[in-house]
């Protein structure tokens, strides 16, 4: 048996440890980090699961089992499962093939721009503005495509061909967004393929079709399996597009529980969608962490192009009607409704005004609630960045089991669809001890919000950043003197500053159009861009007057985009394609 | 130095001083009402008094139920007053969250439209009845009745506002289901909802987004619509025509109350009298297009109607009929 420690001892111990932190504020940092990180996804998670289960005098699954049962339930299940599947083939079966079209083909220049270009703005426009558009456009009734067919075509009656409420409308207006991510990640690994196994295969004599049936599609395998896992995961937490054709998938039946205000329901339905979510998540980062991109590493020349002859023009054709589709056709029509004067009379003369747009910058709602999203998307990406910074240096530097613990902790928030993480924080600051803060029905509570959902978003471009930075570069620094503070400063900082740079513009993009999250957590003077865009959309102040809206806040975009790439050249549209996963 | 630290100190209190001195006093609104309205009404009212500043939350009917019950039982209410349907009015005052405050003029409102305990005036007892887009459809094609609503030529071409967003079509859909039954009988009760189904109707969440589908053609009938947003449509020059159904027309009062313990109540109690004035029901009138509560406001629609031309049958709904209202049309309409 061990002797006690006479007490002079005990406090020297406990001054040692003071003396430790003290020496190195740095643990100190981490510490309060890793807890803060952990704290904003446990803590409202546990709160969510505990209204999912506390039937009012015990805690059961009860509750739970009871709220997925339900006849409307069981369908939303099976519209989510639909949905998740049909938006995942779609990416793939589009996302894919663009991306060999782009990378791997000798197409025009034009058209592998248009594609690029397509990409990255599907990357940055919240799908329910698109949505906005194709109502517009493909309404069955007064869709402008529908009315202008039906008129060139001779067609009787007042409906269709077109229908976007519909199922293949829902799958299609879904799969923007997944198609860009499915194209840049499937791009990135058609970029780097290493050409001498195409090589020898070719000169073996295989065709390009068997090449490329043989030797390209397996190597690139796992890019597209991580791909269907992003385009899940997307999918999964959709909102505003089923929401505005009347689609009624998990995220939707979780709103609609609010509403009525049945929480226990719309806890549970959070709960069990954001631990599919997660299942989605560890697969996904199973995938990448297995080695699976072994062959997909460096090389000193790109991979020679595939020749496609007469084709190359409907090829071409094909990647324009894309931009075309995705991009041109949508956006423009936004922006001609803009102009509307009333929406009765469409494009008759007489009916076009900038009535809109005065309407926008005059109204203090929609001035409000453009300065709460900017003020929340600058607020979200600085603390995300700040953030992400300790969490990158642990996760990067220190090759411990609890550094990976934490890697795989941080991207957490990836897996929770942005309803249910509304209706987990609604449920924490509405109960006590957490109710004292006085959030609820505040910016902080969107602020914190948008945090939670998109630091991980930052965390990929600080991480990759922090790998190209050698320690000894930061050893050296040490050894000359620098304390830990110097060398954060001087050798640290300036060269993950475009890693910085780019998480910081990624989470202020995310934030500024986020609807799913705000849509819930909005009160008196905390509309945002999107939440003020869907309210007047839905009859708060004319379609016409969202459309200006929307304009608006594409452009504001836009410029964003632009200072990203004028920053950080090129890679920015890689590392927007990252999506933070 | 440290004078000069005392006076910039001093120099930026006074100022955080003054700003907080020159903050008006304030007024939160609850409200079921379309946005544009609310702005209309926030003008109105700061004008006549500049030293209130008028914030309001917008939800529909049935969302803003939800957001008010939740914040008055867990004490983290904003609300100063509230703009509510009759049905859940009846229980605010069950709950004890209104304040009970008679106002001035409303001695003048006709019996029907005001509690006599003072809990709430009707901002609107306005009846509903049937819009289609002029662009499309002839006055000779547009139907007559309700039951024309259900004429298989109207296959997606009808809208209706869906219960479990807004609680306002609670009143068409319980004049429908039940007093029409009872008064006519076929094709009303709930197969009337059922027929309708089967025209496969567009759902809007709310009474202001059915309206836009009417009036850009995507939807050639609404089924359903308060007078006062027809007029207002109508009068932001949208092609909508008004049909009044023969078998006679729904109304529920929307009524308007101040929350009880509220922080700004005397500033509630200032908006209370200044809608129950015959001012502010003529704001109301020629603004929001409601049926004013005040006997001695003249009312009359575009088409000429009096509010004497009316066959207008009010409607109660209890709580648990709303409840298996939404219940009943969700299977029916899904």
């Amino acid at each position: 048996m061990e002797a006690p420690l006479p007490e002079a001892a005990l406090s020297r111990k406990r001054f040692s440890l003071y003396e430790q932190v003290m020496s190195n504020p740095a643990q100190l940092l981490w510490l309060m980090t890793i807890l803060l990180v952990a704290g904003m996804i446990i803590i409202p998670t546990a709160y969510l699961a505990y209204e999912a289960m506390f039937s009012g005098e015990s805690i059961s699954l009860a509750p739970a089992i009871n709220a997925l049962t339900t006849s409307r339930a069981r369908e939303s299940i099976v519209n989510t499962v639909i949905y998740v599947v049909g938006v995942t083939l779609i990416s793939l079966c589009v996302g894919v093939p663009l991306a060999f079209l782009v990378e791997r083909t000798d197409i025009s220049p034009l058209a592998k721009a248009a594609v690029r270009l397509t990409v990255l703005v599907s990357v940055i426009t919240p799908p329910f503005l698109l949505t906005m558009a194709y109502v517009t456009l493909l309404g069955p009734n007064a869709g402008f495509i529908n009315v202008a067919l039906r008129k060139l075509l001779g067609l009787r009656g007042f409906r269709g061909p077109f229908n976007v409420y519909s199922l293949p409308g829902v799958l299609l207006l879904g799969s923007p967004r997944s198609i860009a991510m499915t194209y840049l990640m499937a791009a990135a690994a058609f970029e780097r393929l290493p050409p001498e196994l195409e090589e020898v295969a070719a000169i073996t004599g295989a065709s390009r079709a068997r090449v490329l049936r043989t030797v390209t599609l397996p190597l690139i395998r796992n890019a597209i399996f991580g791909a269907a896992l992003v385009s899940v995961s997307t999918a999964l937490a959709a909102y505003g597009s089923p929401h505005m054709l009347g689609y009624s998938i998990l995220t939707l039946r979780i709103r609609e529980a609010m509403v009525r205000g049945n929480f226990p329901e719309a806890a549970s339905i959070s709960v069990v969608l954001t631990l599919v979510s997660l299942v989605v998540l560890l697969l996904y980062r199973r995938s990448i962490s297995k080695g699976s991109f072994a062959t997909v590493t460096g090389r000193g020349y790109r991979p020679g192009l595939f020749t496609t002859g007469r084709a190359k023009y409907i090829l071409g054709f094909a990647a324009i009607l894309y931009g075309l589709l995705a991009a041109v056709l949508p956006i423009g029509t936004l922006l001609l409704v803009s102009f509307f004067r009333t929406m009765g009379y469409g494009f008759t003369a007489g009916n076009w005004t900038v009535a809109n747009y005065l309407y926008v910058f005059r109204d203090r709602f929609a001035i409000n609630a453009f300065r709460n999203s900017i003020l929340l998307s600058m607020g979200a990406a600085t603390i995300s960045v700040l953030l992400t910074i300790v969490i990158g240096y642990i996760t990067v530097r220190q090759r411990t089991r609890t550094s990976s613990m934490i890697d795989y902790i941080s991207v957490i928030p990836l897996g929770i669809s942005g309803t249910a993480l509304a209706v987990a924080l609604i449920m924490t600051f509405t109960n006590q001890p957490f109710r004292n803060l006085q959030l609820y029905g505040t910016l902080t509570i969107l602020l914190v919000c948008y945090v939670i959902r998109f630091y991980p978003v930052a965390l990929r471009p600080v991480q990759t950043s922090m790998m190209q930075i050698s320690s000894d570069l930061e050893e050296a620094g040490r050894s000359a003197g620098a304390t830990w503070g110097g060398v954060t400063r001087t050798i640290t900082f300036p060269l993950v500053k475009s890693g910085l740079t780019a998480g910081w513009i990624l989470v202020y993009l995310q934030s500024l159009t986020e609807l799913s999250a705000s849509i819930i957590l909005r009160h008196i003077g905390t509309d945002t861009i999107s939440t003020a865009i869907m309210d007047v959309w839905d009859g708060g102040g004319g379609y016409q007057a969202a459309c200006a809206m929307a304009i608006l806040s594409m452009l504001m975009v836009a410029v964003i985009m632009g200072i990203g790439v004028v920053v950080l050249g090129k890679s920015f549209m890689k590392v927007v394609g990252s999506g933070g996963c | 130095m440290r004078k000069r630290i005392f006076t910039v100190v001093l120099s930026f209190a006074l100022v955080i001083l003054a700003s907080f001195s020159a903050i008006a006093s304030e007024l939160v609104v609850y409200s079921n009402w379309p946005r544009d309205y609310m702005d209309q009404l926030k003008a109105f009212f700061e004008e006549k008094y500049p030293d209130v500043e008028m914030t309001y939350l917008r939800a529909a009917g049935a969302e803003l139920a939800t957001i008010f019950n939740r914040e008055m039982a867990q004490g983290i209410s904003t609300a100063d007053y509230i703009f509510s349907d009759f049905d859940y009015m009846v229980g605010y005052i069950e709950n004890g969250y209104i304040e009970p405050y008679v106002p001035e003029g409303m001695q003048y409102m006709s019996p029907g439209f005001y509690d006599p305990e003072g809990y709430w005036f009707a901002i609107d007892n306005g009846p509903y009845v049937i819009v289609y887009n002029t662009r499309f459809v002839s006055p000779e094609e547009a139907p007559k009745t309700w039951a024309d609503l259900l004429d298989p030529k109207w296959k997606d071409a009808i809208g209706i506002v869906d219960p479990r967003t807004a609680a306002g079509v609670q009143t068409p859909i319980r004049l429908w289901t039940y007093y029409l039954e009872e008064r006519i009988g076929e094709p009303f009760g709930w197969n009337f909802i059922a027929e309708m189904a089967k025209l496969n109707p567009r759902l809007a969440s709310g009474h202001r987004g059915l309206m836009d589908l009417v009036a850009s053609g995507e939807v050639l009938i609404g089924s359903e619509m308060p007078i006062s947003q027809t007029i207002a449509a109508i009068n932001r020059g949208e092609p909508i025509g008004i049909v009044w159904p023969a078998e006679g027309n729904a109304a529920v009062p929307n009524t308007a109350g101040i929350v009880k313990n509220a922080r700004n109540i005397e500033n509630a109690k200032k908006l209370h009298e200044l809608l129950a004035s015959t001012e502010g029901q003529e704001f109301l009138m020629s603004n929001w297009g409601t049926v004013p509560a005040r006997y001695d406001v003249d009312w009359v629609t575009p088409d000429g109607k009096r509010i004497s031309d009316i066959d207008i049958i009010s409607i109660a709904i209890p709580e648990e009929v709303r409840q298996e209202t939404i219940q009943r049309f969700t299977e029916l309409m899904d």
